[in-house]
């Protein structure tokens, strides 16, 4: 048998093993193929060098040297091994104070507890579970007597009420909230303003604009006249009049919270009565209107990331622009939803405006969006007044993961999976339906998509449609409904 | 009580100088026992074939130094869970071997090719070569040449090693360097001992494909 150099290569481990110098002898080598890669070895010289090499440095590895380990690593183990044994000693100041009870005295104690708990109820709630939370919390309130487990008991819920309240700050505090772009919006001349009260808005759900300080409200939008001017009018109506049914937006009423009359310094603007109304009067090129949609895009990339502090949770509830027939805002309302809520509802409505202005083909931003889906929003939301038409849609949370499967009745050559989501809910970019698959499926196959959306607590099913499309033409084949929300998981449960 | 976490301290015993000797196996039961002492003299015992598989490993003291401390807290910590299925010595080198593998990756860049040894053990202390540094003196002072040569040739297998992958480097450290059969790396590594063979093979021809570059510094 001939043997090659790779083949002999490959036993190199086992001469080397069987060498002088090797640790081990081979275990497990035939003595003959052993032989001829020793025969190949001694006649080929490349294998020989490389074989020389192989063995040298092998050589020089058994001759490293053994370094000594650093005289301080013995102390330093030692050291933080103490470390861990002290800090493992409990050192609360709460525990030493606290009384110890033996053994004997907490059975007694318990024993108390237990007949002055079933005294007069017999033994009706010996068995049941309630019971077991009756003597629970009867132990605890018992507990209080100590001054340790007092202290403990009043921190602990002192803790939660701070993390409560922490929370819902951080909930106003939204970090959507647009600040840096505040002071842009307040720096930009009348008519820009208005196109930058959409173009400023980030894709981002109306939520995030919860928060946003007076400042983030475009001046110009409730400047007087500003919804007369033409080009806001008649684009709005654009909007409004599509084919979908025009929005009812109520009248503003005189009568008020007195929240929004809390700045009286501030200069009040006219009534915007005739949003609703006011007939279309002139329609700007829309060269004008692209200039200043570019116009506020280039100062939004310059200087936007100037940033502003955010003002103080007051000031959020006080749009400066806000018009006095909001104060008109019907109590109600006020009742029902939290304050800060009224600032978002004026900016909506101003941005509804800017949207209007925009017009249907103008950006797809949030605020444009929310403009054209206004006539879209349900029976509910519609008994608010027209500053409060996303009341409704602002308690939509940090996007929800959900996750649906839906198997196809058939096999399908050329299928589509679309996600549509209810009304409560969108996507982040803020459409509602989306194509989330496309594919071959065949029959009882089952397709899992994974999608992100925001989603009101109060949210009916989003529905995964498997459609086929088929000479040009879109069917659909099946659906599912999801849960979403907290609603949609109460109802799965 | 629980072995991690003594409650006493008791002062270093000096066993050497009363002249018994305890073994790994009841050192770790007097461990366990809450007795720090004892796993003081354990340290004693291991420390310097811990760093140095830590050393040749990640090619750094001060990380070797890093490291094997970490493998000496996490031993001490794992103490409870040492069965005895092998020696204390296997264990901790496991355990070693996954603290040095760890280092590794959490600096995620190829390791220093021993710098700090090629600047001479003589000139910081800690870098004593505890083995071979009388005989390098005593070469270097009568065959200056030779002692030159091996110096180079040792420089080039250490920046060789260094560049081998992680893999190879640990199967080489453990059987060429610290020289433990294949049954204990394959205990230590747990590893096929089929899979240690042959790893360490590969990671000699890897080695020598690295050292084709100064092959002359071999040739006799």
């Amino acid at each position: 048998m001939n043997i090659t150099c790779d083949t002999c290569r490959e036993r190199w481990d086992e001469l080397l093993n069987d060498s002088p110098s090797g640790a081990s002898p081979t275990e497990a080598a035939q003595a003959s193929e052993l032989a001829q890669a020793r025969e190949h070895l001694a006649q080929c010289a490349q294998c020989q060098g490389e074989f020389a090499l192989l063995q040298a440095a092998r050589q020089e590895l058994h001759v490293f040297p053994v370094m000594a380990a650093p005289v301080d690593l013995r102390a330093r183990i030692r050291q933080q091994l103490e470390a861990e044994a002290s800090a493992a000693t409990p050192v609360s100041p709460i525990a030493a104070l606290e009384p110890v009870m033996t053994q004997e005295e907490i059975a007694e104690h318990r024993a108390q507890l237990e007949s002055k708990i079933f005294a007069n109820t017999g033994d009706r709630f010996k068995d049941s579970p309630t019971q077991r939370l009756q003597l629970l919390g009867s132990r605890f309130l018992q507990s209080l007597r100590h001054p340790a487990a007092m202290a403990l008991s009043s921190g602990a819920a002192l803790l939660l009420i701070c993390f409560v309240s922490l929370t819902n700050f951080q909930v106003e505090q939204n970090p959507m909230q647009t600040a840096p772009r505040v002071a842009v919006v307040e720096q930009e001349p009348a008519d820009t303003l208005e196109q930058e009260g959409v173009e400023n808005e980030p894709a981002s759900p109306p939520t995030a604009r919860k928060a946003a300080p007076e400042h983030s409200v475009p001046k110009s939008a409730a400047a007087p006249g500003a919804a007369q001017k033409p080009g806001l009018v008649t684009s709005r109506e654009k909007v409004d009049t599509g084919d979908k049914p025009e929005v009812d937006l109520p009248t503003p009423r005189e009568d008020g919270p007195a929240i929004w009359n809390a700045t009286p310094s501030r200069p009040a603007p006219k009534p915007q009565a005739s949003l609703k109304t006011s007939p279309p009067a002139v329609v700007p090129s829309p060269s004008t209107a692209n200039t200043a949609a570019s116009d506020a895009r280039d100062e939004r990339a310059s200087s936007k990331v100037a940033p502003v502090p955010a003002a103080p949770p007051q000031a959020l509830r006080v749009p400066q622009s806000a018009p006095p027939e909001m104060a008109a805002t019907p109590a109600p309302m006020i009742a029902r939803e939290s304050q800060d809520m009224m600032a978002d509802s004026a900016q909506v409505d101003n941005a509804r405006v800017g949207a209007g202005a925009r017009g249907p083909a103008g950006p797809s931003g949030p605020p444009a969006a929310m403009a054209q889906r206004a006539p879209q929003l349900g029976a509910a939301t519609q008994k608010s007044t027209g500053n409060n038409l996303y009341l409704a849609r602002r308690r939509r949370s940090a996007p929800e993961k959900i996750e649906a499967s839906i198997t196809a009745p058939r096999s399908i050559g050329n299928a589509e999976i679309v996600v549509e989501l209810p009304e409560e809910a969108q996507f982040t970019d803020g459409s509602r339906s989306r194509v989330l698959w496309r594919g071959a499926v065949r029959k009882d196959e089952s397709i899992a998509v994974k999608f992100e959306a925001e989603v009101e607590d109060e949210a009916e099913d989003a529905r995964v449609v498997l459609k086929e499309t088929k000479d040009g033409e879109t069917e659909t084949v099946a659906y599912k409904n999801v849960p979403v929300g907290e609603a949609g998981r109460r109802r799965s449960r | 009580m629980n072995a991690s976490v003594p409650s006493t301290v008791s002062p270093l015993p000096d066993n050497r100088q009363s002249g018994t000797y305890p073994g790994d196996t009841d050192l770790v039961a007097q461990c366990r026992a809450g007795d720090l002492a004892a796993f003081d003299l354990l340290v004693e015992r291991h420390q310097n074939r811990i760093f140095n598989l830590c050393y040749w490993m990640l090619g750094n003291r001060d990380e070797a130094a890093d490291a094997a401390q970490d493998a000496f807290i996490r031993a001490y910590r794992s103490l409870a869970n040492f069965r005895g299925d092998s020696a204390f010595g296997t264990w901790l080198h496991r355990i070693a071997v996954n603290t040095a593998l760890d280092a590794v990756n959490r600096r995620k860049r190829a390791p220093l090719p021993y710098s700090d040894v090629n600047s001479s053990a003589n000139d910081d202390e800690d870098a004593a070569d505890i083995d071979s540094a009388p005989a390098q003196t005593d070469l270097a002072e009568s065959q200056p040449v030779l002692a030159a040569l091996r110096q180079e040739r040792h420089i080039a297998v250490r920046e060789a090693l260094a560049r081998l992958p992680e893999n190879f480097r640990q199967v080489l450290v453990l059987f060429e360097i610290e020289g433990y059969p294949y049954e204990e790396i394959a205990v230590m590594l747990e590893l096929p001992i089929g899979t240690v063979k042959s790893r360490i093979n590969r990671a000699r021809l890897r080695l020598k494909d690295e050292l084709q570059g100064v092959r002359e510094l071999f040739e006799e």
